[in-house]
């Protein structure tokens, strides 16, 4: 799996959107199930998928999909 | 005026500032507020539906509604249009707040985001009826408390006395004001004379913590999954060095993480209180004082003032035994009056006389310190929403034969019906209608749901495949 599907994977699981989102829509707080409780569990899949550990700032910053891919950079991981 | 909002020496004081619009107001303007809103309710009394965020005008018409004497149901201003309409059949409402446009049977008021029943009221309200609360927040049961103005004042008082809230506390209200908890939060507060930030935002939002450091509030509350994500945070790395006071509620937190942030915050001199109550209960029963830490690790506490419990055994007598186990009995002055279910439950008085059978098995020791030790109803507490299991299973039983039991932070769901691919989608229909993360939910299949002799379900047996 691309880091691009996984990444969309954890988002699918966590946040309960279809496979088929317009990914680059989604936002914290305005997408609908995308509350702190799927933050938490958003924040808990991309973690394992990646097996990285997230600082608290980046936690609290990844409102969007764009974010997350912004921020998973930092970590060192390449979208193709 | 209610809370003392008007009492004089705190007129010039700020009581409430808006961290979306960074809008405040001082104690005086809110008083105008209110006033002006409580002479246009009282224009028609009747039942208020108010679909409420963490915001001035949500305050401002919840504190109208007290003072006007118009019984106010505070609801989700989340909950979707759907689940709004069921309620209203229910109930007939004779005014709605909120910021959607109601069905047709409404009409609009000069009062933007305020509609009026077109017809006249249609079954008496009890004189003592001041306010209804749900007891499980988002899921649009139509189960609500049924509240009288000193079992909000009462409990109010009660919370500020044992937990010493003074006019310079500053706590941010992030929890909704439509949960017992969250309500609580502003009612100890105002009556304190202290100033409450408002926001709509969690803690996994940037804007609350921006707007806890640029306001310097210094209080916080939680219920156990808002710890459990300020421990994934780090309390110390949020940046919020104002925050002091910290209070937790909602459900049992458990004792590891009480330790962790009792340690964490006496290190930066502030205070952590565990506390327990019921919407029941308007919303506190016991508080454990900060200083009791760790000594009582694992404890709720004591009864705040003007509060006794007691434990019931088995055989349904309350025990005098050293150290009882048994149901928790509570008495105070901030008991319902009963339950509602619908518009003609409104006219019913007091039926519950003070004493609260809570529901939650629990021990109390010599000291009168009472530790919960789990609930005795077929209920369940996911992210600090009460669910009940009956409901819940009735809900997946449209789709065959189900059982659900409550496994610590999540329900199981046993089900002799459907394939992998159906039950998850049974399960994320199943959190969308609660309105509840569908990590909540564990659907597993079963040949067969175990039965008592009797031919019931057997959730002992169910409980041992855990």
């Amino acid at each position: 799996m691309s880091a691009l599907e996984k990444l969309k994977a954890a988002f699918v699981s966590a946040i309960g959107v279809p496979a088929t989102a317009e990914f680059d829509n989604l936002a914290y707080g305005r997408t609908v199930g995308w509350d702190s409780i799927a933050h938490m569990s958003l924040v808990n899949e991309i973690e394992s998928s990646f097996d990285i550990m997230l600082d608290t700032d980046d936690v609290i910053d990844m409102s969007s999909f764009a974010k997350a891919r912004e921020i998973l950079g930092k970590y060192g991981v390449v979208f193709a | 005026m209610i809370f003392n909002i008007d009492e004089p020496q705190r007129q010039k004081q700020i009581a409430l500032t808006d961290a979306a619009s960074n809008i405040s107001w001082t104690y005086s303007q809110l008083c105008d507020e209110v006033q002006s809103r409580r002479d246009f309710l009282a224009s028609r009394p009747g039942l208020v539906f108010h679909f409420c965020n963490n915001d001035l005008k949500s305050v401002a018409w919840y504190l109208a509604c007290l003072e006007a004497g118009s019984p106010v149901a505070l609801l989700s201003g989340q909950l979707n249009l759907g689940l709004r309409a069921d309620l209203i059949s229910v109930y007939k409402p004779d005014w709605i707040i909120s910021d959607q446009q109601p069905e047709n049977s409404y009409a609009s008021t000069p009062h933007n985001g305020v509609w009026q029943c077109a017809e006249g009221p249609d079954a008496l309200l009890n004189p003592a009826l001041a306010l209804l609360l749900s007891t499980s927040g988002s899921t649009g049961s139509p189960k609500l408390v049924r509240l009288t103005r000193e079992n909000v004042t009462a409990n109010a008082s009660s919370i500020r006395d044992a937990l010493g809230i003074e006019d310079d506390h500053f706590p941010v209200a992030h929890l909704p004001l439509h949960y017992s908890y969250g309500l609580s939060v502003l009612n100890s507060h105002l009556l304190a004379g202290a100033r409450i930030l408002l926001t709509n935002l969690g803690l996994m939002n940037v804007g609350l913590w921006d707007a806890v450091r640029h306001y310097k509030a210094n209080s916080f509350s939680g219920v156990p999954y808002t710890y459990q994500m300020l421990r994934r945070l780090d309390l110390d790395k949020v940046n919020a060095p104002s925050l002091l006071i910290f209070t937790q509620a909602g459900g049992k937190l458990d004792p590891p993480h009480i330790s962790h942030f009792h340690e964490q915050v006496t290190r930066r001199g502030g205070t952590f209180w565990v506390m327990y109550g019921q919407t029941e209960a308007t919303a506190r029963m016991t508080i454990l004082p900060a200083s009791e830490l760790p000594r009582k690790l694992g404890s709720a506490g004591k009864a705040i003032p003007g509060g006794r419990l007691s434990i019931k055994e088995e055989n349904g007598e309350v025990t005098s035994a050293a150290n009882p186990t048994g149901e928790l009995v509570y008495e105070g002055p901030n008991v319902m009056m009963g339950y509602a279910q619908a518009r003609e439950d409104l006219s019913h008085g007091d039926e519950l006389h003070g004493r609260l059978e809570t529901g939650d098995r629990a021990s109390l020791d010599d000291e009168g310190f009472v530790t919960i030790l789990g609930r005795s109803k077929r209920d369940a507490k996911l992210f600090g929403l009460r669910v009940n299991l009956d409901e819940l299973e009735g809900f997946v039983k449209k789709n065959g034969p189900a059982a659900a039991v409550s496994g610590g932070d999540r329900v199981v769901i046993f089900c002799e019906f459907g394939s992998e691919e159906n039950l998850q989608s049974v399960r994320s229909e199943l959190a969308t209608r609660l309105r509840i993360h569908s990590s909540a939910f564990q659907f597993r299949r079963i040949d067969q749901l175990p039965t008592t002799l009797g031919g019931k379900i057997d959730y002992e047996q169910l409980r041992k495949l855990l």
